[in-house]
């Protein structure tokens, strides 16, 4: 939820919530939540009121409920974390294999210091650790801010990229 | 792809028995070999998963024993390479991506096939694939081919980064076959193409690498890895070279200089006892040590 905050924080709510006809959230606890956390009063939100409860249950299915538990999914969307989609089960799987072995202290090509005991997610490490993950639309920067977004408590601050 | 056996073996003797029949191939990582085989160009009948034998690192007097089925990645983060082996762990960190680090074993590095793309191009010819058959690498596409070591029959180059680092640090690979146990220096485990490039090694059909063993060095302070690719990441070096110095108060003791993209690693110039040693060690150019 904390990284869902923060990409809230640093992009924006860009992905409307949505109730059924009960105002029960159908897709979005995880930005709702965050949007607590973060005291916001109004956010925006999609009522499917025009779908029935059957209905309703089976666009969640369809929409991956599953994916409403992980909180790289809500930033790799606010992020554009992705372009068709083929290379991300990759992507999102190295990244946090990545994230483990940064966490154990496993040195990389670009770490100044093989001695150190912590090594911080910086751009260049990032980039060279998701090196194996290629990428056929070219859409890395994305890919690059939605790890930074899921991962970013592991890191020392980056600038931030201005937004498009 | 032909259909293959596979076997996992329980312990050394047990691989030695496997790996001795004919159509047998060891498997480590199989980050090399699986995908000769996805491109039909290696054809093993049976492969014998060695992956969970040898699989500590050991110290020695001084030095380091590195099992054969170590990951390189467990080599480059383990603490004592990294503090007094740290080219072994750049090298290693300057290869492939950090899946192939994971899965690549330490065994499975050194055999890995000395190749270039025509190898695994089968409308291409190669007389590493099909021996006396020519060389269509020669004149083709070269940026990525042997300069130093290459034959008129062969090219390709072995491109493993490890291995450079495992020649200027007097690496030495302890093989088993059935007539026991011989260490091989790691810079003449490879061969030079010649007029037979199918045979990458020196080892005898059966053996097996258990270990690859790091005497005590003077150049953990001063040595680095170089790399020059095409890429920033994940891309076979042009050419790379494993330097070290020993410092001994003020003066040079002594050189290591390990060259990669040859067919072999084996491009390594010591200087020790040499015009270069014995030096002032306070930026002066050093003398050149002849034979490169």
């Amino acid at each position: 939820v904390r990284a869902i905050a923060r990409s809230i924080h640093a992009f924006g709510f860009n992905a409307p919530i949505l109730v059924d006809k009960c105002n029960q959230i159908v897709a979005g606890h995880g930005r709702y939540e965050a949007a607590q956390l973060l005291g916001l009063e109004r956010i925006p939100v999609i009522s499917l009121d025009h779908l029935t409860e059957a209905q309703a249950r089976a666009y969640l299915l369809a929409d991956n409920k599953l994916t409403e538990r992980s909180s790289w999914d809500d930033v790799s969307l606010a992020i554009h974390g992705f372009q068709c989609g083929y290379c991300t089960p990759g992507q999102i799987c190295s990244a946090v294999g990545m994230a483990a072995e940064l966490r154990k202290g496993v040195p990389s090509y670009v770490t100044a210091d093989l001695k150190a005991d912590a090594i911080a997610l910086s751009h260049d490490e990032l980039r060279e650790r998701m090196s194996g993950n290629l990428c056929r639309c070219g859409a890395y920067n994305g890919i690059v801010d939605a790890i930074h977004g899921t991962f970013g408590d592991l890191a020392t601050p980056v600038p931030k990229r201005e937004a498009a | 792809m032909n259909p293959f056996r596979y076997e996992r073996a329980a312990d050394v003797s047990a691989a030695l028995e496997a790996g001795a029949r004919a159509g047998a191939q060891y498997l480590g990582g199989g980050t090399n070999l699986v995908d000769l085989m996805r491109e039909a160009i290696e054809h093993p009948d049976v492969l014998v998963d060695v992956t969970r034998l040898s699989r500590d690192i050991e110290e020695t007097q001084g030095g380091l024993r590195i099992g054969a089925g170590v990951k390189n990645t467990a080599v480059a983060a383990d603490r004592r390479v990294r503090e007094r082996f740290p080219l072994l762990a750049q090298a290693i960190l300057a290869g492939a991506s950090a899946q192939i680090r994971n899965m690549a074993t330490v065994g499975g590095n050194l055999l890995q096939r000395t190749r270039c793309i025509y190898f695994y191009d089968d409308a291409a010819r190669c007389n590493k694939r099909n021996p006396g058959e020519s060389c269509d690498a020669r004149h083709g596409f070269n940026r990525h081919h042997a300069v130093l070591g290459a034959s008129e029959s062969c090219v390709a180059t072995h491109p493993s980064d490890m291995c450079v680092a495992l020649a200027a640090l007097d690496a030495v690979v302890t093989v088993r076959g059935k007539n026991g146990s011989r260490d091989i220096p790691l810079i003449a485990f490879h061969r030079l193409p010649g007029d037979t490039p199918q045979v990458d090694t020196m080892l005898e059909p059966g053996e097996l690498i258990t270990a690859v063993t790091l005497p005590p060095n003077g150049i953990a302070a001063y040595s680095s890895y170089r790399k020059v690719r095409d890429r920033a990441s994940y891309a076979f070096a042009l050419v790379s070279v494993a330097a070290g110095l020993e410092l001994e108060g003020g003066a040079i003791k002594d050189v290591r200089i390990a060259l990669g993209g040859w067919p072999t690693s084996r491009g390594v110039q010591s200087a020790r006892g040499s015009r270069a040693s014995g030096r002032p060690g306070n930026g002066d150019r050093l003398p050149s040590s002849g034979g490169s």
